[in-house]
């Protein structure tokens, strides 16, 4: 039996106990405020239920790639593109410039590494890479000039938000290097120009051009044909798979 | 057909027998049952909104279907917080139910409770019908939790405190000699309201200024705000058993005391094991970590109840309240070891932001918090559905059991998957340098969308079998009121 004493002084004892912990919260100011355009920015993240798909800091939606250290990857025509005319699950938002720019000033506000990240990452840049930034470290050497136009045309729209090197993507773009064994040349120029709505793949922004046309479907088909090679050439610099437990820290941020 | 016992012993005694009430013009005992009806119906409703939402969700989240669902004007935006909102109602209206449900052992309804009542259920079904109505037009506060407007918390916190009143009105002069789920629901009360309140600090603009700190009050807010749902499932679990058993030493025991102790600290300070990876100070994180390592006292206890269950052997067919709490002790159990683990900073910076946490939530929401509740809800359905139509009246024992099995495997197949692709997720990103964007392994996004689907499809089935039985049940002709069997003390002529 429990005295009703006891039980007062319990719950006085837990009370002061949140009493504590609520104040350590609210009187940490490591990161501090972010300027007006942030702010601006964070209202159209909240606006528009970004944080559905997106995490920062871990929190948010699984579907789309954790945005906490984006903003120093992102480039602004792929960012336009992407939040005006959407890619696959991510649909089209109506934003203008100015909200762009607030969204990435958001972006850039968050991003400080040197004072948290969203995502324990122990690689270094050195020995690992994209797998877009291997396929390039790869196939750009070996790409005749047609193909490396087509390549820069193709890294200046958002494609390799969702298509992925040599493999379909978890979004189901397929793998561009096997196109030319589904598609014609007509249908081939048709997706590349208008996109293909029904399964969520939104026309290229900016339009390609007739000659960036010409040398994105020359890209293409050179990829079907170099495709083995790239993939053992992408194979030998891939990053260890080994996983060294003494390198995670206790605290990530101590 | 299940036999559930009804009998109740009368406060502080152990010995006593039922006798059968006519309350038919009784419009004190009218309020009470219509208070613990409608909650009941109300929870019902919003699990099966849950359950709708969130299955459309998981649909979106399948690629080749994400452009249809767009072109039918529903994407995420509108169904995450559907979802996840009325899965919070339906962990709060389930434990509205029992809470009403134990007033009305407590003496009569008087004018100021039925006005109070009134309110709270016409305010809290505005916010629901308004929630789900704006959500769909997608006007949402565009937070990961309370991703409703906010103008409907108000709705919500009015509700609140008329219940708050109801419910100390009637128990605040013997408030320190009640038994611990008293304690834990009166605690719920005054935590939920501040949490819930401190849920909105976002709406002051140096809060949202700071986006980092902003997070930190969020996560806080939102851990203790489940803290706060837990103590009432916690505290129904008690009450229900003491009901069925008719023993009431075990809520008045020290035992009972201290896991409530170490619950509602753990409660306190369990958001930090979400925020180890924010800019915060490292007293926060330390005294989140070392009170998580207090949770190791609660699963000592946990595996002696599951020893002792596992003990039991029983002819006869278990109830359904028998098999949902049984479910919630191996839940607890598996929980509360993941969340010790995940509480230890390495391994936490690994998981964190996968979907170890969504499983983790899933099996914490619906192992433990909807098995508990669901055995809570079956009793007093149970109750009603006897009362009304005598013994062959009750849910059935055998299919429901049945039900409640399959549920439980599919759930927890569901959870399992959801760890293991988060903590392969985790593995292989922290591979990767600063920077890079993650691309999942080919084999994980490819058995991901028929492992969710499977197992999801599983669950819904059994979810869906499960509603079946218990919708027509609870919105069915009750009749209020109903013959209630109350308790007498036992006497030498019932031997």
């Amino acid at each position: 039996m429990v005295t009703p004493l006891a039980k007062q002084i319990l719950l006085t004892v837990l009370v002061g106990a949140f009493v504590v912990q609520t104040a350590l919260v609210y009187s940490d100011e490591l990161h501090g405020p972010i300027d007006d355009a942030a702010v601006r920015g964070r209202v159209l993240w909240h606006e528009y239920g970004c944080q559905v798909c997106h995490q920062l800091y871990g929190q948010g939606g699984f579907l789309g790639p954790d945005l906490t250290n984006a903003h120093r990857t992102l480039d602004s025509t792929r960012l336009t593109s992407l939040l005006t005319v959407g890619s696959g699950q991510m649909p089209a938002f109506r934003l203008d410039a100015t909200d762009i720019a607030d969204l990435r000033a958001y972006l850039r506000a968050l991003d400080r590494p040197e004072l948290g990240r969203g995502q324990l990452r122990l690689g270094s840049a050195g020995d690992s890479g994209t797998p877009w930034g291997r396929f390039a470290r790869v196939a750009e050497p070996m790409m005749p000039d047609a193909a490396s136009r087509g390549w820069r045309a193709l890294g200046s729209r958002p494609c390799t938000a969702c298509h992925l090197p040599l493999r379909a993507s978890p979004v189901g773009a397929p793998d561009l290097s096997l196109a030319v064994e589904r598609l014609t040349d007509d249908e081939l120029r048709i997706v590349l120009l208008e996109g293909r709505a029904a399964r969520g793949m939104p026309p290229p922004v900016p339009p390609f051009t007739p000659a960036e046309l010409r040398d994105v479907m020359a890209l293409v088909a050179w990829l079907g044909d170099a495709r083995d090679t790239i993939a053992a050439g992408m194979r030998e610099i891939a990053p260890s798979t080994a996983v060294r437990w003494s390198d995670i820290p206790w605290w990530e941020y101590p | 057909m299940t036999d559930v016992r009804v009998d109740r012993a009368p406060a502080g005694g152990e010995s006593a027998v039922p006798v059968v009430v006519d309350n038919a013009r009784d419009e004190s005992t009218i309020t009470r049952q219509f208070a613990t009806l409608t909650f009941l119906r109300g929870s019902l409703l919003a699990m099966a909104v849950t359950l709708a939402a969130g299955i459309l969700a998981a649909l979106y989240s399948i690629p080749a279907l994400a452009p249809t669902m767009q072109s039918l004007g529903l994407d995420l935006t509108q169904l995450r917080p559907i979802h996840t909102t009325f899965a919070g109602a339906w962990i709060f209206l389930g434990g509205a139910t029992v809470v009403y449900r134990f007033l009305e052992d407590l003496g009569p309804a008087t004018a100021g409770d039925r006005l109070r009542l009134r309110i709270q259920v016409i305010c809290w079904a505005a916010a629901g019908a308004g929630i789900i109505g704006t959500l769909l037009f997608r006007v949402t506060s565009g937070r990961e939790y309370m991703g409703f407007h906010p103008v409907f918390s108000l709705l919500i916190v009015v509700g609140w405190l008329c219940y708050t009143w109801n419910f100390f009105r009637v128990t605040w002069r013997s408030f320190w000699k009640q038994p611990v789920y008293v304690t834990m629901w009166g605690v719920a009360f005054w935590f939920f309201l501040y949490t819930f309140v401190e849920q909105h600090a976002y709406l002051l603009s140096g809060v949202f200024a700071d986006p980092v700190q902003d997070l930190r009050v969020q996560w806080k807010a939102t851990g203790t705000l489940v803290g706060s749902f837990n103590l009432f499932v916690y505290g129904t679990i008690i009450y229900i058993g003491e009901l069925i058993t008719g023993d009431t030493r075990y809520g008045h025991s020290r035992i009972a005391y201290a896991l409530f102790a170490v619950g509602l600290l753990n409660s306190f300070t369990n958001f930090g094991h979400h925020t180890y990876h924010l800019p915060q100070s490292a007293a926060v994180n330390w005294i989140s970590f070392v009170v998580s390592m207090t949770e190791i006292v609660i699963l000592a206890r946990c595996i002696q109840d599951v020893w002792c269950l596992i003990g039991q052997r029983s002819r006869e067919t278990p109830t359904p309240t028998a098999v949902s709490f049984a479910a919630a002790k191996w839940w607890t159990f598996a929980i509360l070891l993941t969340s010790i683990l995940i509480s230890v900073p390495p391994l936490n910076a690994v998981i964190h932001g996968t979907y170890v946490v969504t499983g983790h939530a899933m099996g914490a929401t619906i192992g433990i918090d909807t098995m508990i509740l669901l055995g809570a809800v079956f009793w007093i359905q149970d109750e009603f559905l006897k009362s009304r139509h005598g013994a062959i009246g009750g849910i059935d024992a055998r299919r429901m059991r049945r039900t409640l099995i399959g549920l439980n495997v599919g759930v927890a197949a569901l959870v399992v998957w959801l760890h293991v692709s988060g903590l392969v997720t985790g593995l292989t990103r922290m591979r990767l340098a600063p920077g890079e964007a993650y691309v999942p392994p080919a084999w994980l996004g490819a058995y991901n969308g028929i492992a969710f689907t499977a197992t999801g499809a599983l669950a819904l089935v059994f979810f869906t079998l499960m509603l079946r039985v218990m919708l027509p049940a609870g919105f069915g002709k009750f009749a209020l009121p109903v013959p209630r069997t109350e308790m007498r003390p036992r006497t030498t002529e019932d031997d």
